[in-house]
């Protein structure tokens, strides 16, 4: 289907961790919308549309919160609309900015993801919240936490493919440390074998530095259709193919509980619209709230047909010929919620500019670019390619 | 300066098309639902069927299921597991199960209730909406025991 280009003109994240300076929400959205619209040589009025990406009015404590960010940065006017799909809220909001630019009906739309991390909440009430992301009804009655969630389905997961505690703590120092030269990183870290073995089993087979941290923060990204974007902005990365899927609520009612099937369906889609395939991908952000998630995104997503072996020969890493997650990932970047589809889609725009951190920074500039995000367990799927500026 | 509020929310989840499936968790019996397209029986009930069908009955189960995989650890004791004449699989909290025992029964959490499908009395009326108020995070566990409404 013959569409307009998307153009990422803009886009900024701001710090994730967990915000001590009196700060609030509002603070990290303007900040990171603030920078995004420098970037993309846009004004403010230019700006048609806004999404916001947020995934729960308990850690916001504000219902409409599209509205009161519309407010703050001064886009009254401009149409307003909060996109919800749990963990992938800011994913989608990304995918439906874009959208509404190839309809026609707008040529700038801001897309503001951003989410507290409600640290002062007692740590049981964020277990019970996040429990509701799965059937409040079945699932959610017996008081599965998501970690326990997790380790079910990739248990299913390791009974299908070669992999094993060895790789999730790979994954583990991997994205950590890759996070340690992101300065805007929640927990970039060097962690030893000892360090793993030694942190509390939370559910089998997942640690807790198997886990990925729940983040204040921020990301924002300007989106222009390509016909309209700034002269300066001519050759931003583009967004070249975009794909949502969904699974069945219930892990046991699917026929493999370790497959993400809503990722793989998500993918084919994004790939069939760009006209590309898996192994074109360079570069990708992929979905890694915990460490086994990120090897069952790399098998849904098609970038591997040996992952163990792509593991040992260092493919993966920031130094190797495809790098997941150089920004640290969920794990290693940490998540504020709402925020990290659109941080994704952002890191990958950033790289294939040649913009990004500089110790992370590929010095051969990557062409095609994968952002992979989900919710629930791997309930909803959203996939974006994004292409780098033509030489 | 910081505003503080304090909110204490109490929801009460109504079963909705559920309410067989739940109120038979209630009385210690599974309930699944049976495809009268396909024949699959799921449980937790699925409200559409893969094969594109709605229409279905409810069917009971034994309340016997066999673990496929569990997890242990700080979060607690969680397996999915299959129960006996179901084709889907569901996750369970489990209870007084060993590492090394694989199959356990459906646990009897509200013993006194017992209404059957069929009663349509104002007494069956106050009895559903009592289980709607209880819908809580207890009926879905796994038990080394067998209780006497198993068969």
């Amino acid at each position: 289907m013959a569409q307009s280009k998307v153009s990422v003109c803009g886009a900024a994240i701001t710090a994730f961790n967990r915000r001590t300076d009196g700060s609030s929400f509002r603070d990290w959205a303007s900040a990171a919308f603030n920078d995004a619209l420098l970037m993309s040589s846009l004004e403010r009025g230019d700006i048609d549309g806004l999404v916001v990406a947020s995934e729960s009015d308990f850690f916001t404590l504000q219902l409409n919160p599209a509205s009161v960010l519309a407010s703050d940065l001064g886009l009254i006017g401009a149409s307003t609309l909060r996109v919800e799909g749990g963990g992938a809220s800011g994913q989608l909001a990304v995918q439906t900015a874009a959208r509404l630019i190839q309809s026609g009906a707008h040529k700038h739309v801001a897309v503001v993801g951003v989410d507290p991390s409600a640290s002062q909440l007692p740590a049981t009430t964020i277990k019970s919240l996040y429990s509701f992301s799965f059937d409040a009804w079945t699932d959610g009655m017996t008081g599965v936490s998501a970690t326990a969630m997790y380790a079910l389905s990739f248990q299913s997961f390791m009974c299908r493919v070669n992999v094993n505690t060895d790789h999730i703590d790979k994954v583990t120092q991997q994205n950590r440390a890759n996070a340690v030269h992101n300065p805007c990183a929640h927990l970039g870290r060097i962690h030893t074998q000892q360090d793993i073995d030694e942190s509390p089993m939370l559910a089998t087979p997942y640690r807790r530095l198997h886990c990925s941290p729940l983040s204040d923060g921020a990301a924002a990204l300007i989106l222009s259709s390509a016909s309209v974007a700034p002269a300066a902005r001519k050759t931003a990365p583009g967004i070249v193919g975009m794909g949502s899927a969904s699974d069945t609520l219930h892990l046991g009612a699917r026929s493999d509980p370790g497959d993400f099937a809503a990722k793989r369906n998500a993918m084919q889609r994004a790939c069939s619209e760009a006209n590309l395939k898996p192994d074109h991908i360079e570069i990708a952000e992929v979905y890694d709230a915990y460490a086994g998630a990120q090897l069952q995104a790399i098998d849904a997503l098609g970038l591997s047909e040996d992952i163990p072996g792509d593991m040992a020969s260092e493919r993966f890493n920031k130094d190797g010929p495809l790098p997941i997650n150089l920004s640290g990932g969920l794990m290693g970047q940490g998540a504020p919620v709402g925020a990290t589809g659109v941080a994704q889609v952002a890191t990958c725009a950033l790289i294939l500019e040649g913009l990004y951190k500089s110790n992370l920074q590929p010095s051969l500039l990557p062409r095609i670019a994968l952002a992979d995000t989900h919710g629930g367990i791997c309930t909803t799927a959203a996939v974006t390619l994004l292409e780098g500026p033509v030489a | 300066m910081i505003t503080h509020y304090q909110l204490t929310l109490d929801y009460q989840l109504h079963p909705g098309w559920l309410e067989p499936y739940i109120r038979g968790l209630q009385q210690g019996a599974a309930l699944g639902k049976s495809c009268s397209a396909c024949k699959i029986i799921s449980f937790p009930p699925i409200h559409v069927c893969e094969c594109g069908h709605t229409n279905g009955e409810w069917v009971s189960l034994s309340g016997k299921a066999h673990i496929v995989n569990r997890c242990t650890g700080t979060e607690g004791d969680f397996a999915l597991v299959q129960f006996d004449g179901a084709d889907t699989k569901t996750v369970v909290r489990l209870e007084d199960i060993s590492d090394a025992d694989f199959v356990g029964y459906l646990k009897l959490t509200q013993p006194n209730q017992n209404h059957s499908d069929k009663d349509h009395s104002k007494q069956a009326d106050v009895e559903q909406n009592h289980s709607d108020q209880t819908l809580g995070k207890s009926a879905l566990v796994l038990t080394s025991h067998k209780h006497e409404g198993h068969p």
